[in-house]
């Protein structure tokens, strides 16, 4: 009983009632659970710290535990190799240490033997008192978690590993690689963390702190952590999300069960609008209610809900996020899949050409071509909307595999691409189908002419538009390709999961070709807002910069006027962590004691020139921030500063100064590391690409160009028409590249300040690498939704199919791809070499030059040694460093080693080539966070004395011949396209050879279904031809033996028979003479036993005339057919076996049915040979269409065989059925003749429904049950 | 007398036809500053969405930085009060005798249950005879 309620559709509304009661409990509960918190909050607070203590603790004993091991590591691999000198001891390091590790190995004598890469700004041996146990070691710009172990086979050396722990500066560029365990926490628990160093710092007397002591594996306090307590407010805040985002996943799934118990009665409806209506509205109304429930974004935070990722107010902001965006772009490709379903299904009932009507034809194309137009338009919007409303940048960044939200992006497109091609393909197939079905042999020409009206409609739709979305050349190859997806479709039997792959591909296509006009467009408008930005940044802009930097630093932690603090150091860590560095500001930051004596100072892009402290003490008791011009320039300087109070205690003073620079833009030569990711000028195209001049008349204010302008250049510039926005577009050849230029007229005073921003037209080998990129992307996704439908299948068939084309295709792929790949990387590491050789050889003619320079001025000059460096880098404009053995002696970049960005000990890899190997000079690559540089180190002689010289590619401007990333583009752009087009090629030419053998396959199966009229098309050459032939001969043959063998039969059947009826007439016969002639005896003899003779010779005639009859009655029951194999037969399979071995015949073979499942009683070969020979019979009769249809009437069973052949003429129509007629050359005349037999057999009759010139229709009716 | 007057009133017209911004136009500037403040303080950008175009330049401290459409900052700023929700917001100067009148204020918000403050800077410019914003900054 209770099984009853839980079966078939019923089982959903209760799901949905329980989901309902689960609900209603909810909303009880919630309330509940609100006051539980609030008035329970001291317990859970504290099980909430504990929760999160147990998490920082498991945290740093994890760290620990890695240096821990890694310091076992290197002791053990140490003490097993015998190291007999300090170089092999530094090789030694520097092939087994990890790089992220700082390291020092020192002997008995503090003599320090080797050394990491990485290095500490100060370096105190005193602070490890006891060997093997963990402590904090705080430096500069990082905080270590460190040990000392003993080492070596006598112990006479110590290792010193450092592994850190915390970076006390944010960089926010791309190749900064944070470490912070407090961001890292604070992100976690959303609160604040800070980790303490000192074991003995005072502890945070503010009551909201909670402060948990660090141990180290001996138990030794060597820290703590402090953090802001959760606070109730945000705990209840929590509750409630959770509580209303369950509610809200009830109420969707209430929604769905109800539908989903609701829809058994839709789909007994008959009309498949109204089932596709429903199904169509279940989605809309589901998508709807997600969307205003906030599933998923309101309990979601991450890129994927970042709205400034993407985000578009269509449709009342479903798209409001990548993930929105996501959501609805599936139901709508669900929407689409759904329609195309029914549009096949629904096209199918017009395969009887009476049945299409023009007039609906003509309703359908007025609303179809509009539509087609309008969603081309829509989805040329919604591309648009992708690349201006978001702040990802698809193009932007050469590399191969975007970020995630970039990913998601870009299939929401190919998602939306395919939408667009499945809604486009209903809507030209749904005209196009008339004249498939109507004129069938004039289709072509027809097709073509809807093709071009289709153009013409297309162009004259743009035409009327103010702004049309794509280009002509998207618009034109869009509906070709739609033409030729429809025109494929109508040309096949039936459509398999594997034809939608073309659907798949064309949507990639058109989307990838969309967004990368757009990205065009995006292109073009950030040159305008390029020049926006260099007019944005203002003196009060900057002013509030400065004011706001101050504001946030006042309560510095950190004591001024401490030895031991590097305050350069400190004086960068603030700079980083304000919005000087967020808005790349040229200025500086600086620390002054209270007696205003600079301490420490970090500068960037700004001159000492301008930096010097402002004001006395006295007058800068409060926050001051004030203006400086420099006529001489027109430059002008904000200054501020404020006085720094620590713990209420007077604490010297930080000044902060920006440059308004009006020479020039202020970007040049900004180090990678440096830069800011949220300085505009970065976003859309790389700046290097760009070339940007200040025109003040006709000369040239300011420019930041690898190029330089002639006269005439500018005259050309300067000389352009302005809109009336002071705005003008210019495309032009600068330096002999076409170039586009945006201009903008800065001021209308004379004469005219104009700013001009060029960008280099894109090359070919540029837009292939774009396009593919995107191609690429989807193609992954495309491969994915293959496999996974692959095992889908193989899951429910349990066999994997590998077809000959199949393995022909790969075998192509295989042979063509492979060596391509190779020739490939073979190019990329040849242009790598020579890039290499490159870098050597500029970086080393550099080093020479400063060499030659400072030896020249060293004796003869009373410079001291670094007044002659820096002469020599002034003057020659090439920065580096010097090194006398390991330490560091100078370095143009002085300041990046005295804050402890570049370190101030010799790289050990160099030191062990060119101090104890003997090399004179060598490149290594080296990094700054991760920002990768090439570094040519030197043995300079100096005045007489050995230095290692360094000169990087980072601070020393170099031209490669073909830059890394450049060729990465060249060799993707243009071997994708190679890829492609091999991959097209290969499909064309592995149909072509396959086709024969895949026609012979279905030949061959048609065969063993008794079909053996049929002829392969001898349309193939060489062996494949003969083939053919031999296996059309062997046909003929097998059926003339075939008809010579039944006759043989026949006659031998005949025969035995005849014998068999002869010799068992003759035993009645011969007892019947003999008792006749016994009669006839006793008659003539006037026998007196006549009458008893008569009565038994009459007995026994008549008993023997009876067996005579039983004997024929035997041999005309053994004359009937042979025995009948009757079963269930599932209708559906005999019918698209029938139909499905003529695949590759030229006519089509269609199917029709309402009921798969229908089964009746019949034998199945013999259902399955009549079923052949009808349709084998409309071919010869020159039909190029076949259709089979079955349906029920009452309890029959009624199949129709209808074809557009030449028809049955009305002479012989009466004939058909009659054994041995036949209007062919060949054969027996006995098909049908069989076929009526059969059906008879079954009970049921076969006749000619109707037959004319254009076709003919045999029809079968047969019991759904046999008596 | 009378060149005197002739003078006095060429200056007063002289003086009326060049100062930068008229006592209307101020007006007009305060006008849209209180509607931004309004905003802010209530966490909707409905109060001030009208005076954003095409290209506004906005910058938060969540790291979003850069020229958006209309729509688009729209979004982005019901996104960031979604997230961030005000406690209060007041002006601490204001600028408006200039070309491209500008101020600067604190922001109090709600994240994470936090009560934190951020630094709200913003500028506008002429656009069509009407004053829109080019600039909003929050660090």
């Amino acid at each position: 009983m209770i099984r009853k309620y839980f079966s078939g559709y019923n089982k959903y509304y209760i799901l949905a009632l329980f989901t309902a009661a689960l609900l209603l409990f909810s909303g009880i509960f919630a309330p509940l659970v609100m006051d539980y918190y609030r008035d329970n909050w001291k317990d859970l607070l504290s099980k909430r710290l504990t929760e999160i203590n147990i998490d920082i603790t498991e945290k740093l004993a994890s760290l620990e535990a890695e240096l821990v091991k890694e310091s076992k590591e290197i002791t053990e691999k140490f003490s097993s190799e015998t190291l007999k000198d300090k170089e092999e001891i530094i090789r030694f390091l520097v092939k087994n240490l990890d790089p992220k590790y700082v390291c020092y190995i020192y002997n008995d004598a503090g003599e320090l033997l080797a050394w990491s890469r990485a290095d500490l700004s100060k370096f105190d041996p005193d602070k490890f008192a006891v060997t093997d146990e963990l402590i904090f070691y705080p430096d500069n710009l990082i905080d270590y978690i460190a040990i000392k172990k003993v080492i070596g086979k006598v112990g006479d050396k110590s290792l010193y590993l450092f592994l850190p722990v915390e970076k006390e500066y944010i960089l926010d560029n791309k190749f900064y690689s944070d470490i912070s365990l407090n961001r890292e926490f604070s992100e976690r628990y959303g609160s604040e963390f800070n980790l303490i160093f000192q074991p003995d710092s005072r502890l945070n007397p503010d009551g909201r702190f909670y402060n948990l002591p660090v141990f180290n594996q001996n138990g030794n306090k060597i820290g703590f952590v402090e953090y802001l307590k959760p606070t109730r407010r945000q705990a209840l805040v929590e509750v409630n999300e959770l509580f209303n985002m369950t509610q809200g996943i009830a109420l969707v799934l209430i929604f769905v069960f109800f539908m989903a118990g609701i829809s058994k009665h839709l789909w007994q409806k008959e009309s498949k609008w109204i089932r596709f209506t429903g199904i169509f509205s279940f989605l809309v109304i589901l998508r709807m209610l997600l969307f205003s429930l906030g599933l998923p974004s309101a309990y979601v935070e991450n890129d994927f809900t970042n709205s400034a990722y993407f985000s578009s107010v269509f449709g009342f902001g479903v798209v409001k996020s990548p993930l929105e965006f996501a959501i609805t772009v599936f139901f709508l490709l669900i929407c689409c899949i759904v329609a195309i379903r029914y549009f096949i299904n629904y096209e199918k009932q017009f395969e009887k050409p009476d049945k299409i009507d023009l007039r609906k034809t003509v309703i359908t194309a007025f609303f179809a071509l509009p539509m087609f137009l309008l969603i081309l338009r829509g989805f040329g919007a919604a591309t648009r909307s992708m690349v201006f409303d978001s702040t990802l940048r698809y193009f932007k960044e050469p590399t191969l595999l975007p970020e995630l939200p970039a990913a998601l992006m870009e299939i929401n497109l190919l998602l939306l691409g395919i939408s667009l091609v499945l809604a486009s393909v209903i809507f030209v197939g749904g005209i196009a189908v008339y004249f498939s079905r109507k004129h069938p042999k004039t289709f072509i020409v027809e097709f073509t002419g809807l093709f071009i009206v289709f153009q013409i409609a297309g162009y004259l739709f743009d035409v009327l538009q103010k702004e049309p979305q794509g280009t002509p050349t998207i618009r034109i190859l869009f509906i070709l390709v739609i033409f030729l997806l429809v025109y494929f479709y109508l040309k096949q039997s039936s459509i398999r999961a594997g034809h939608f792959i073309y659907v798949l591909f064309a949507g990639s296509l058109i989307s990838a070709a969309m967004l990368n006009y757009y990205n065009s467009e995006l292109e073009r408008e950030s040159l305008k807002t390029t020049a926006l930005e260099l007019t944005r940044p203002n003196e009060y802009f900057l002013e509030f910069l400065v004011r706001e930097t101050l504001l946030e630093n006042v309560n510095l932690q950190t004591r001024i006027e401490e030895a031991d603090i590097n305050y350069d150091t400190e004086a960068f860590k603030i700079w980083c962590n304000s919005a000087l560095h967020r808005e790349s500001v040229s200025g500086s930051v600086m620390l002054l004691d209270s007696s205003m004596v600079k301490q420490g100072v970090f500068r960037f892009k700004f001159s000492e020139f301008y930096d010097k402290v402002g004001t006395d003490p006295d007058s800068a008791r409060s926050i001051r921030v004030y203006k400086e011009d420099f006529l001489y320039t027109g430059n002008k300087i904000i200054r501020g500063i404020a006085p720094l109070k620590m713990n209420g205690d007077e604490n010297g003073f930080l000044q902060v100064t920006v440059l308004y620079d009006v020479n020039t833009f202020g970007f040049n030569d900004i180090p990678g590391f440096l830069s800011s990711r949220k300085s505009y000028i970065n976003s859309t195209i790389e700046l290097e690409k760009l070339k940007i001049f200040e025109f003040s008349g006709d000369k040239i204010l300011k420019e930041f160009s690898d190029v330089k302008l002639s006269d005439r250049d500018v005259s050309k510039l300067v000389r352009s028409e302005f809109s009336e926005y002071d705005e003008s577009w210019k495309r032009t050849q600068l330096n002999g590249e076409d170039h586009l230029i945006y201009l903008l007229k800065k001021s209308n005073s004379i004469p005219l300040d104009i700013l001009a921003v060029a960008l280099k037209t894109k090359d070919t080998s540029w837009s292939l690498f774009d396009f593919f990129k995107i191609f690429f992307i989807h193609t992954l996704f495309i491969l994915f939704i293959i496999i996974v439908y692959s095992l889908y299948n193989y899951w429910k068939v349990r066999k994997i199919t590998i077809s000959f084309k199949t393995t022909l295709l790969v075998a192509f792929l295989v042979i063509s791809i492979i060596p391509l790949l190779l020739l490939a990387a073979y190019f990329r590491n040849l242009t790598v070499e020579k890039n290499d050789e490159a870098v050597f050889y500029k970086l080393g003619k550099r080093a020479y030059k400063v060499e030659d320079y400072v030896n020249s001025y060293i004796n003869i000059t009373g410079k001291t040694h670094d007044e002659i460096y820096r002469k020599a880098a002034e003057d020659l404009g090439i920065n580096f460093a010097l090194f006398h053995e390991k330490d560091y002696v100078f370095s143009t970049l002085e300041e990046y080693h005295n804050i402890g960005l570049m370190p101030k000990r010799l790289n050990p890899k160099v030191y062990l080539l060119l101090e104890l190997e003997g090399v004179k000079e060598t490149v290594v690559d080296e990094n700054i966070e991760n920002f990768n540089y090439h570094s040519f180190y030197y043995k300079a002689n100096l005045g007489g004395q050995t230095y290692i010289m360094r000169v990087t590619d980072s601070f020393n401007n170099i031209l490669l011949p073909f830059a890394g990333v450049e060729v990465d583009i060249f060799l993707f752009g243009s071997y994708s396209l190679a890829v492609l087009l091999i991959i097209i090629i290969s499909t064309v030419i592995a149909n072509q050879i396959s086709s024969p053998i895949r026609k012979l396959t279905q030949a061959t199966k048609s065969v063993a279904g008794g079909d053996l009229s049929l002829q392969v098309d001898e349309n193939a050459g060489g062996e494949i031809k003969e083939l053919i032939k031999g296996f059309n001969l062997m046909i003929k043959k097998l059926k003339q033996n075939q008809a010579q063998l039944a006759e043989s039969e026949r006659e031998a059947a005949w025969k035995q028979m005849a014998r068999q009826v002869a010799h068992e007439i003759k035993n009645p016969l011969t007892p019947m003479k003999l008792a006749v002639q016994q009669l006839i005896a006793a008659k003539n003899d006037n026998s007196p036993k006549f009458e008893t003779i008569f009565g038994k010779v009459t007995t026994m005639v008549i008993n023997q005339i009876e067996t005579l009859k039983n004997i024929a009655s035997e041999f005309s029951a053994f004359a009937r057919m042979p025995r009948l194999n009757v079963e269930k037969v599932k209708l559906y399979d005999v019918v698209d076996y029938a139909s499905g071995l003529f695949i590759e015949e030229k006519a089509t073979v269609l199917t029709e049915f309402e009921n798969k499942e229908l089964e009746i009683d019949a034998d199945r070969d013999q259902l399955q040979r009549t079923l052949v020979n009808l349709i084998r019979n409309a071919i010869q009769a020159g039909a190029l269409k076949v259709n089979l249809k079955y349906s029920v009437t009452g309890e029959t069973c009624e199949i129709e065989v209808t074809d557009n052949g030449k028809g049955i003429p009305p002479e012989i129509a009466g004939r058909i059925f009659e054994e041995n007629f036949t209007t062919k050359d060949s054969g027996m005349g006995l098909g049908l003749s069989m076929a009526k037999r059969f059906i008879e057999s079954l009970g049921g009759r076969i006749y000619i429904a109707g037959t004319s010139s254009a076709g003919s229709s045999i029809k079968i009716e047969l019991p759904l049950k046999q008596v | 007398m009378r060149v005197r007057s002739v003078a006095l009133l060429i200056i007063v017209v002289m003086f009326s036809l060049f100062s930068p911004v008229s006592g209307a136009e101020n007006k007009e500037v305060e006008k849209v500053f209180a509607k931004i403040e309004k905003g802010f303080t209530e966490g909707k950008v409905s109060n001030f969405e009208p005076y954003i175009i095409d290209k506004v330049f906005i910058s938060l401290f969540t790291g979003t930085a850069g020229y958006f459409t209309r729509n688009h900052a729209r979004s982005l700023l019901e996104d960031f009060f979604t997230y961030h929700k005000s406690s209060g917001f007041y002006f601490v100067s204001t600028k408006t005798e200039t070309d491209t009148p500008f101020a600067s204020g604190k922001f109090k918000y709600f994240y994470k249950g936090i009560l934190r403050t951020g630094n709200v800077f913003i500028s506008l410019k002429k656009h069509k005879e009407k004053w829109i914003i080019s600039q909003i900054t929050i660090d």
